[in-house]
């Protein structure tokens, strides 16, 4: 399994030179399986980029086919949908998992999105224009795509808005996705460690600081505590801090880090173009 | 009048290292005139503006909307005044036929895309919808917004104040003859109106601010942008002052704007003087 990260930041993308290690674009990571299948986990700011190297491969043909699997419905993890290159490009097939919300259906959000009133690209989810692009409605449960086995889990990020984390597995390797989450009771906690149980790279969500936690909980984040927390006791291999907050730049994510040198599992902030090969 | 650049770029914001000078945030452009705060377009850009004008005390805020396509809104979910109780901001956009302004802001900033609501921020946020050729004063300072060619409904601003004229122009493509906006009347006559319009805004501009998105091997005619050349000979026309390349293409690195201008600068054409917007550059009228 071969990782690349497209897009580490929460929230809004920043375009600043104190954000150039960690990156400034909204949630986007690469998943490729060893059959070769290529899972896209989330539609931020980042996956333009990641569509335009593609356009070098069998998309920019129109033989592509891949996977995004969207973990909410927020802006900052869809908001590069529309500008994905390849979704442009008659012949490429590609499928979109996401779970519904606030009374729209995941097929109906998508489509909200490029409706013309806000959208210069054409809308691609009709047939007559662009890629074969599929929204499939999902919830908690397991499915496979190629060689991987999907585990999605219903997880806390706002009261009333769905949002699922995911655990990838193929050949006795696994990542697991928690990009927002929030931990407003013992059970939610519970849950992400049997989701993130001995995955060899856990993504999880470290947008605020232990130190500044109190004062914004409820409103649906982790903090680098949290997320340390769940990778000890489900006993990762590595952890990597993400959604970044957006007044988080490089040093200040360096100083989050540098504080957790000395846990059995190695910690380091998601950094956008890091890639990593489970095997 | 002074001006601030608080984003530049096109289409979605960019954060890549290759593009930082110029800047990778969307469209919005700060004026202070008159004692006045006018915001052009709300793009990403507009987060920085936000905390800025924070800083500074001011409350009573002109945002001036040329469309509603992403680019033009996405910052405002993420602008600081909004969660102010002091601030009054009030939204200008041409009125379209289908929705209200309102109606575009309040989708934007609700379940299940963004957690507040639009309807429960302090700020005291007001909209005004107005026709092609609308003309009001903020203060001593004149506006006046009209039509562009380009997807839905877009406009441009000429904003005036003791003389000193400065003009948005963006986006738009300012060469087809193809009608590209929502209900345009496919006539001989409206055609020269936007054209009309164009130069009206431009006028003789201390600064016009021009789409600038193509290279002109990429020109698409049903995009509605334009070129840097296109914008140039608007600049001549006009005998505006000053042309400002804006609107970056996402893909166009620094690099790149770097030579773009150099290879206008070559050519040594009579004319308008040329600048390539780039984020954080505030200039004085």
């Amino acid at each position: 399994m071969r990782i690349k990260v497209w897009g580490t930041r929460g929230t809004v993308a920043m375009a600043s030179p104190t954000f150039t290690k960690y990156g400034g674009n909204t949630s986007c990571m690469a998943v490729e399986s060893a059959d070769g299948s290529l899972l896209i986990l989330d539609g931020g700011t980042g996956l333009p980029g990641l569509g335009q190297s593609l356009m070098e491969t069998d998309f920019g043909q129109g033989r592509g086919r891949a996977h995004l699997l969207v973990s909410h419905l927020h802006w900052d993890h869809i908001q590069g949908i529309p500008f994905f290159g390849p979704v442009l490009i008659a012949g490429n097939h590609i499928t979109l998992y996401g779970a519904g919300s606030a009374g729209l259906t995941f097929d109906q959000a998508m489509r909200a999105q490029v409706d013309s009133t806000y959208c210069p690209v054409p809308n691609f989810f009709d047939d007559a224009f662009g890629a074969t692009v599929e929204n499939r409605e999902i919830g908690a449960g397991d499915f496979n795509i190629g060689s991987v086995r999907v585990r999605v889990l219903q997880i806390t990020h706002q009261r009333g808005h769905t949002c699922l984390g995911f655990r990838f597995e193929e050949e006795g390797v696994c990542l697991a996705y928690l990009p927002t989450i929030e931990y407003l009771d013992p059970g939610h906690r519970q849950q992400a460690v049997d989701l993130a149980r001995g995955a060899d790279l856990l993504v999880h969500d470290a947008h605020y600081t232990e130190a500044e936690y109190e004062r914004v909980r409820g409103l649906g984040h982790a903090s680098d505590r949290d997320a340390v927390e769940v990778a000890r006791r489900a006993e990762v291999g590595q952890l990597l801090f993400f959604h970044h907050h957006p007044d988080r730049d490089d040093e200040a994510i360096d100083t989050l880090v540098a504080a957790y040198g000395n846990l059995a599992c190695r910690v380091a902030g998601a950094r956008e173009g890091a890639e990593f090969l489970l095997s | 009048m002074q001006v601030v650049f608080w984003g530049v770029r096109g289409s979605y914001p960019v954060a890549r290292a290759d593009c930082l000078r110029y800047g990778g945030n969307t469209p919005c452009i700060e004026l202070e005139a008159g004692g006045q705060c006018v915001l052009v377009d709300a793009g990403t850009g507009i987060r920085a503006a936000g905390q800025a004008l924070v800083e500074r005390g001011v409350e009573d805020i002109h945002l001036l909307l040329s469309h509603t396509h992403w680019d033009h809104i996405q910052g405002l979910p993420h602008f600081a005044p909004l969660y102010r109780d002091n601030t009054r901001l009030r939204i200008y956009g041409l009125k379209r036929g289908d929705c209200s302004l309102e109606e575009v802001f309040r989708a934007q900033q609700q379940q299940p895309f963004y957690p507040v609501p639009l309807d429960s921020v302090p700020a005291q946020v007001e909209f005004v919808e107005l026709t092609d050729g609308q003309s009001w004063c903020i203060g001593d300072v004149d506006i006046e917004c009209r039509r562009l060619n380009h997807p839905g409904v877009a406009g441009g601003y000429r904003v005036v104040h003791q003389g000193t004229a400065f003009a948005y122009i963006c986006d738009t493509d300012l060469v087809t003859d193809d009608l590209l906006g929502d209900e345009m009347p496919d006539s001989r006559e409206y055609r020269q109106r936007l054209r009309d319009n164009v130069r009206d805004l431009a006028h003789r501009g201390d600064l016009i601010v021009c789409d600038t998105f193509f290279l002109p091997q990429e020109y698409r005619a049903d995009f509605g942008h334009s070129s840097a050349e296109d914008a140039l000979r608007l600049g001549r026309e006009v005998e505006a002052r000053c042309v400002t390349f804006f609107h970056h293409a996402p893909q166009r690195s620094d690099g790149e704007m770097d030579q773009l201008v150099a290879d206008f600068r070559a050519l040594g054409q009579e004319g308008p003087e040329m600048l390539a917007a780039a984020e954080g550059v505030q200039l004085a009228l």
